[in-house]
């Protein structure tokens, strides 16, 4: 029997590589059915140098059956116009979309992209293998897959809803199984899904409630693995918030300490500031942890109320001194157009920002992303956004346009200045 | 918007503009003296030296490494960039560890600026100097960008183009420009028009643009721009009686004295209401 052949794509910038594609070709490969009969390629597009007419020429002579986007608001675009294209090529092709762009709402994303068949929602790994039975005729129709959406005689069909894997362990390492080489300062490691926490702007907490944890010991060989190429120098976790159980992070920071062959730094570590004390900051440098990112996207008290962040401006500034002390550089983050700011509450922020005097400050526009608090409820706040990926803010009813566009002039100017080579 | 502790280097200028704002009294500081100042309150992590010319100190490069070694994270001189026409200085001075640099510019033709300077081809060495200090876009081994902040003090010379002015710059990725009021030989009602065109141009241009010695009151609709909001006023300034009834009162720098001498306070008008004045407020009491 010929295998039928998978084609997992994303497209990313700056020279990333696709983490949750290498889940999805490792988790149903476990299936010896799977294993035997289909043929899973990972195919990694740079969105800033490759454009969608080489990944479609890449495809005509690779000519897989199924092909699996990994959907981001950045690069939304590209994988629209690459689907419409080969489905007019090949019209027998199955077009399968996955990620936060298109998961919450999939009903939507078929509507406004007749090339695409299926839609999965919520985490990819378990129905992404179910899709791949049903496309092996194992499965009688898609009817019984939980967490899609597809189209049957025309109709949008949504199907229940998958609950969330509850042992992580289930889902073996994309780097010891071979789908992914690591590279170095583009390698992610995950050692928890999930946050406790439900900003209003974040797709996380909302969609994936709560934490989850991956095996301590898997962690470890992903980690030797990792340093034990010679070229990796630093390394990421993309965990939502490093430090949230000292207990586990005591186990974490000797694991990562013992474990790390090549000494490789990890870099960009998202940390919860306000709970950092001083042995937080030595477990962290033990961990080899350079540099961490951190909120707090502002610092104003109605905002904060608005989109449910957690700031304690005391423990904050605290846990900023004592990072910056323990040699650990720190990027603190603002986000322009939050409902209840406007032009000079965020000049406040960045102003407050810079008396800290963080390694960088990062600014970014808000992005009103699918899944989100804000999202699904920005009408109590005036929130008016770009339906079309990335959704960047346009105005609220305390942030009008012209002074968002202002501020995101003015932040361009700051983070140049500010940023610029010390 | 970094707050830098500003050192005045001392008089000694290879310009010598018309309606300069430099008082011409006062000598010129030694090293040691500049040191010391540098060393002393230590609230800043960023330094600016003014003048005067900062590159025309026999020390310049002495002055940069001192303020290195005194630990100054950036480095910012305000300049007329002349000095800069020559390759080797730009990169010397980059090298040095100064990599902010907030450069006057009168005009985009040629014979007004060099009119207002009153020094023949100092346009084309000024514009020689942005070129080259642009032209270094590698700093050990890595991408660099020198922050270039354009100053263009509004006269009675210029303030009609200033629109232009700022606009033909914008190719040299120009990363602010500021419009000072420098001169009081016009009226604020003349003046006005032609800076909110500026703004709107700069804008439209994806550059950040303030303003400077302008009162907020003639500024409504346009505070954003008004660079005292977050920063102390560079010079001396009056007030009204009638100042006392406007929302912008205690955080509005106010108007020079030679202004009022010519002009009084007819364009300026306390401003009753504004949506702005408490963050404002909030925003200035933060900062002192």
């Amino acid at each position: 029997m010929k295998k039928v052949k998978v084609a997992l794509i994303a497209f990313n910038w700056a020279d990333h590589f696709s983490l949750s594609n290498g889940y999805l070709k490792v988790y149903a490969e476990q299936d010896p059915l799977i294993e035997k009969n289909a043929e899973i390629q990972i195919v990694d597009f740079d969105a800033e140098n490759h454009d969608v007419r080489q990944a479609l020429c890449y495809l005509s002579k690779e000519r897989p059956d199924i092909v699996g986007f990994s959907c981001y608001c950045w690069n939304m675009e590209m994988v629209s116009q690459l689907a419409r294209l080969l489905k007019l090529l090949y019209p027998e092709i199955q077009i399968v979309l996955g990620g936060p762009e298109v998961g919450p709402i999939p009903e939507k994303c078929l509507a406004e992209n007749p090339a695409v068949d299926v839609v999965v929602t919520g985490e990819g790994e378990v129905t992404f293998r179910e899709l791949m039975k049903f496309y092996l005729k194992r499965l009688p129709s898609m009817a019984s897959i939980r967490g899609i959406a597809y189209r049957k005689n025309g109709e949008i069909v949504r199907t229940e809803e998958r609950p969330l894997i509850e042992d992580l362990g289930e889902i073996p390492s994309p780097y010891l199984n071979g789908a992914l080489t690591p590279r170095d300062g583009v390698t992610y490691i995950e050692t928890s899904r999930g946050c406790p926490y439900r900003c209003a702007f974040c797709f996380e907490g909302k969609n994936f409630p709560g934490l989850r944890f991956f095996p301590e010991e898997r962690v470890r060989k992903e980690i030797e693995f990792i340093t034990s190429h010679a070229a990796i120098r630093s390394f990421h976790v993309v965990d939502s918030v490093f430090n949230l159980k000292k207990d586990r992070l005591r186990r974490l920071a000797q694991i990562f300490h013992d474990a790390n062959r090549s000494g490789a730094g990890l870099t960009t570590v998202e940390v919860m500031t306000e709970s950092l004390d001083e042995e937080t900051v030595e477990l962290l440098n033990k961990a080899k942890v350079l540099s961490v990112e951190t909120g707090p996207q502002t610092v104003n008290t109605d905002t904060i109320k608005n989109i449910a962040r957690y700031y304690r401006k005391e423990k904050f500034d605290r846990g900023i001194q004592l990072l910056l002390r323990g040699g650990i550089e720190v990027l603190t983050d603002l986000i322009i157009g939050l409902p209840g700011d406007n032009f000079f509450k965020f000049l406040r922020s960045a102003r407050a920002m810079m008396r800290l005097r963080p390694t960088r400050i990062i600014y970014s526009i808000l992005h009103v992303l699918p899944g989100t608090e804000l999202y699904v409820n920005g009408d109590r706040f005036g929130l008016l956004f770009d339906e079309k990926p990335p959704h960047l803010i346009l105005q609220n009813e305390t942030f009008p346009y012209e002074e968002i566009d202002k501020a995101v002039v003015m932040a361009v100017s700051m983070e140049r200045e500010y940023n610029l080579k010390l | 918007m970094i707050l830098y502790k500003r050192i005045d280097v001392g008089r000694g200028c290879n310009n010598n503009c018309l309606c300069c704002p430099v008082s011409q009294e006062g000598g010129t500081p030694s090293l040691s003296d500049i040191t010391a100042q540098m060393n002393g309150n230590r609230r800043f992590d960023s330094v600016a030296f003014f003048g005067g010319e900062p590159t025309s100190r026999p020390d310049f490069f002495d002055m940069l490494h001192a303020a290195r070694q005194a630990g100054y994270k950036r480095i910012k001189i305000l300049t007329n960039a002349r000095a800069f026409a020559d390759i080797n200085v730009a990169a010397k001075t980059i090298q040095a560890g100064c990599y902010f640099f907030e450069i006057k510019v009168h005009h985009h033709e040629p014979a007004i600026h060099d009119a207002v300077t009153r020094v023949r081809g100092s346009w084309d060495q000024t514009v020689q100097g942005i070129e080259n200090l642009r032209r270094i876009d590698m700093l050990d081994d890595e991408p660099f960008h020198a922050f270039l902040h354009l100053r263009i003090p509004l006269s009675r010379e210029n303030y009609r183009d200033v629109g232009n002015v700022a606009l033909s710059f914008v190719p040299y990725e120009i990363d602010r420009i500021t419009l000072s009021l420098d001169d009081s030989a016009m009226r604020l009602a003349e003046v006005l028009p032609h800076v909110r065109n500026a703004i709107n141009a700069a804008i439209l241009n994806r550059v950040w643009i303030t303003t400077r010695n302008i009162p907020l009151c003639a500024m409504t609709g346009f505070e954003h721009h008004v660079e005292e909001i977050y920063s102390s006023a560079e010079g001396t300034f009056e007030k009204s009686k009638l100042c006392k009834q406007c929302v912008y009162d205690e955080f509005c720098p106010g108007i020079s004295p030679s202004y009022l001498d010519r002009f009084g306070f007819r364009d300026l008008k306390p401003v009753s209401q504004s949506r702005h004045a408490e963050d404002i407020r909030r925003l200035r009491n933060e900062e002192s």
